[in-house]
């Protein structure tokens, strides 16, 4: 990372660090849920901007194809979490844990994919929240692709952003062979309004 | 005699804050490191009676770190401060020998318990 | 600000029920209370009031708000009604369900008890709306679908309209150029023949005129008959006069052949129209052209199916099978040809199918689109004229016909004549 100021260097890793909390949350919930240790990756922060989308296929460490979900947040911060399921993640094992029989229809088994993606995008921005002392509120979770690459989808033209800040972290659950890339996107817009936030928590620190 | 305590984490802004959460009249010798490969190399050289462990971290994690020291059966007093505090994780961590699991973010009074509680203050 | 929050409650237009972790009912706000059909919920067991509830799945989701202290969410997408209320437009609307869309979340009473509170919005507009937009989509997408198939078949019927337009006015053409040749061709041949017999008689002349001479005893004579018989060739005369006339006969004959070739090419003979067995055509054709079958072909296997009557032009009909066998003749090579022919009737397409196949040299694919262009031909000059094909064509064209060629160099070539069974005339 050359050419920024130890400063800038500084609110990175701090803002690291809050999602790395965060994360650990939800992990921890839905630990808790399925009673089954959530393996969490480092997470990692990516600036992209719109005009260069094959850049987004470089630094996204999901490669693959997944069903893709979707979660809106609104508050003091306002974006979309994107959830990518792997493709061979056989999360319905979670079924029985979640109130399901073990044979599940395929709409009880998007619910349950759902479920899933809001349990995790909610603990991890509920997390952010409260480090950062702010609110957020979400919107229902909803299905954007049953099966596309994260950065093709994120990547096409009609977008309504120019340039937004996407907070990757990787929850798998071994025992079950669960994968997923939770991604927390949010316009360049408000990525000012995070690092102000940050500015005030390394005030307190 | 100060006593040499180290504390391990990737992130700066971890240490800063496990730092000013230690109790200001203790006297010790404070090494940072920031990543498990450097918290053992600290160990070894004598200057980690006590070591503030991360688990996440890159190069070499903290679980990996703590088997090294349980082979060696190094006699440093290990305290995890992770984010990571799944009852899972807590387990494996005091399986592993650490004296005990601080979820993060750390604050003075847990701290400051945890360490009387210990006995180390 | 003091806001009556029940107010709001009451009048929105949701439902909101808030049980306890003893899944017993603690409110429920009119909006639900109206769809149960009978008030008083409060303090009733969630599960007695509304047994059509998923219990374990619920008691899961219920649960899993309290502990993880978040939001939980259901869809009419995934579930399309989890509470059996009746649909809001009894009188007007497309469906007496209610399609809904839930929410759960953790709340406190005043004594710092969890609770959960469950939002139920009615989505049927929007259910009902996104349904028809895919039924109307499926019909468009079927529309779409017959749409491309027509389309399709115009293009086929439009290229053999056109191959059929320039078969017609080469046909034209070509009736004009039969007629010419033909007026010419009618005294020449009549004249050639007049012409051998007149040789003949000469010949006779010369013949008698030598005899007489050599009787005459006239040795002067005899002599200057030999220095003149030997300045003119008298010996190669008569053979020169019988192969030229022959020769120019046997010219004569290829021209009318070409001339008829041309004429059936233009149609000029219509022939008569019948009810006949295809099967028959073929076995005709091939004992016609039996002496150039066993000159190229070692094996001519016939697979003949019982074929129903067709209402046809016999005459044009074989007239396609010649052609057809006699181009694989001209493909095989000699002592090694193999000639299949099969014929079948297919019930469901309802055509009769004929397929006349050779192993021969084949044709390569950039030639497969002109062997039925007229005059097109892949053999020296003089050995055809490129007419056999297009002929074929046309005549199969004049029974509302196809045929299909499957060929590739050095595999042979199939040629199938599909012919619908509803026949011509």
């Amino acid at each position: 990372m050359t050419g920024i100021s130890e400063h800038e260097a500084m609110r990175r890793d701090a803002l690291q660090e809050v999602l790395n909390i965060s994360m650990g949350q939800a992990a921890n919930n839905l630990a808790q849920l399925i009673d089954t240790r959530v393996h969490l990756s480092i997470p990692r922060l990516h600036w992209v901007s719109s005009k260069h989308p094959e850049k987004l296929d470089e630094t996204l460490t999901v490669i693959d194809v997944g069903a893709l979900m979707r979660q809106s947040f609104r508050g003091t911060l306002r974006g979309e979490v994107v959830v990518s399921f792997d493709q061979q993640s056989r999360h319905h094992q979670l079924a029985e844990c979640l109130g399901y029989s073990e044979s599940l229809t395929v709409a009880q088994s998007h619910e349950l994919t759902l479920e899933i993606t809001n349990i995790l995008a909610g603990a991890c921005l509920k997390g952010l929240a409260e480090q950062l002392e702010i609110e957020i509120h979400f919107g229902p979770p909803s299905i954007l692709s049953a099966h596309s690459k994260a950065s093709d989808y994120l990547a096409r033209q009609s977008l309504p952003w120019t340039d937004a800040l996407f907070m990757e972290v990787r929850f798998t659950v071994e025992s079950i062979s669960m994968g997923t890339d939770l991604l927390i996107c949010m316009p360049g817009e408000y990525t000012d309004r995070v690092f102000a936030l940050i500015d005030e928590l390394l005030g307190d620190v | 005699m100060p006593m040499p305590i180290t504390v391990c984490d990737d992130s700066m802004m971890s240490r800063k804050s496990v730092m000013r959460a230690l109790p200001s009249e203790w006297e010790v010798d404070i090494t940072q490191a920031c990543n498990g490969k450097e918290a053992l190399a600290a160990c070894y050289a004598g200057k980690a009676e006590i070591l503030f462990l991360d688990l996440t971290m890159p190069v070499m994690d903290g679980l990996e770190v703590l088997e090294h020291l349980k082979e060696k059966e190094a006699n440093t007093v290990v305290i995890v401060i992770s984010a990571d505090f799944q009852p899972e994780v807590q387990a494996r961590v005091v399986e592993l020998g650490a004296l005990t699991f601080i979820t993060k973010p750390v604050t003075k009074d847990r701290l400051h318990d945890v360490l009387r509680t210990a006995g180390l203050l | 600000m003091s806001i009556k929050f029940d107010h709001i409650v009451n009048n929105i237009s949701m439902g909101v029920l808030v049980v306890d972790l003893e899944y017993i009912i603690r409110y429920a706000n009119p909006f639900v209370c109206d769809c149960h059909q009978g008030g008083g919920l409060e303090g009733q067991p969630l599960f007695d009031t509304f047994p059509e509830l998923p219990r374990r799945w619920m008691e899961k989701r219920i649960e899993s708000v309290v502990m993880l202290q978040n939001t939980s969410f259901t869809s009419w997408h995934q579930r399309p009604q989890l509470f059996n209320f009746p649909g809001s437009r009894p009188i007007t609307g497309a469906t007496d369900v209610m399609y809904q869309s839930c929410s759960f979340f953790a709340v406190k009473d005043e004594s710092g008890k969890p609770l959960v509170c469950i939002a139920i919005e009615d989505s049927t507009a929007t259910a009902v709306i996104q349904g028809r937009l895919r039924q109307t989509l499926v019909k468009l997408e079927k529309e779409r679908k017959y749409q491309n198939d027509l389309n399709k078949k115009l293009e086929t019927a439009q290229h053999q309209l056109l191959q059929s337009a320039k078969l017609a006015s080469i046909g034209q053409l070509a009736a004009g150029i039969a007629h010419e040749i033909n007026n010419p061709l009618a005294f020449i041949k009549p004249n050639l023949v007049a012409l051998q017999d007149a040789a003949s008689r000469l010949e006779g002349l010369f013949g008698g005129y030598s005899k007489l001479i050599e009787q005459s005893g006239n040795s002067k004579l005899v002599s200057a008959m030999a220095v003149l018989s030997q300045r003119l060739d008298a010996e190669d005369l008569r053979g020169d006069v019988r192969d030229t006339v022959d020769e120019v006969l046997e010219g004569i004959n290829r021209i009318e052949s070409i001339v008829g070739s041309l004429k059936d090419f233009s149609k000029l003979n219509q022939n008569d129209h019948q009810k006949a067995d295809l099967n028959a055509g073929i076995r005709s054709t091939l004992s016609i052209l039996r002496a150039e079958l066993e000159k190229s072909f070692v094996k001519v296997q016939c697979d003949l199916a019982e074929l129903p009557l067709l209402s046809c032009y016999p005459v044009q009909l074989n007239q396609v099978f010649m052609n057809l066998v006699t181009n694989a003749c001209q493909a095989v090579t000699p002592g090694k040809g193999v000639l299949a022919i099969r014929s079948g009737f297919d019930a469901a397409k309802e055509e009769i199918q004929i397929t006349i196949a050779d192993n021969g040299c084949g044709i390569p694919p950039e030639q497969q689109g002109r062997v039925f262009d007229p005059f097109f031909t892949t053999r020296d000059v003089g050995s055809g004229a490129g007419l056999g094909l297009s002929v074929a064509y046309g005549n199969v064209a004049g029974h509302n016909g196809a045929i299909h060629l499957k060929s590739a160099p050095g595999e042979g070539a199939a040629f199938t004549i599909c012919l619908p069974v509803s026949g011509v005339g």
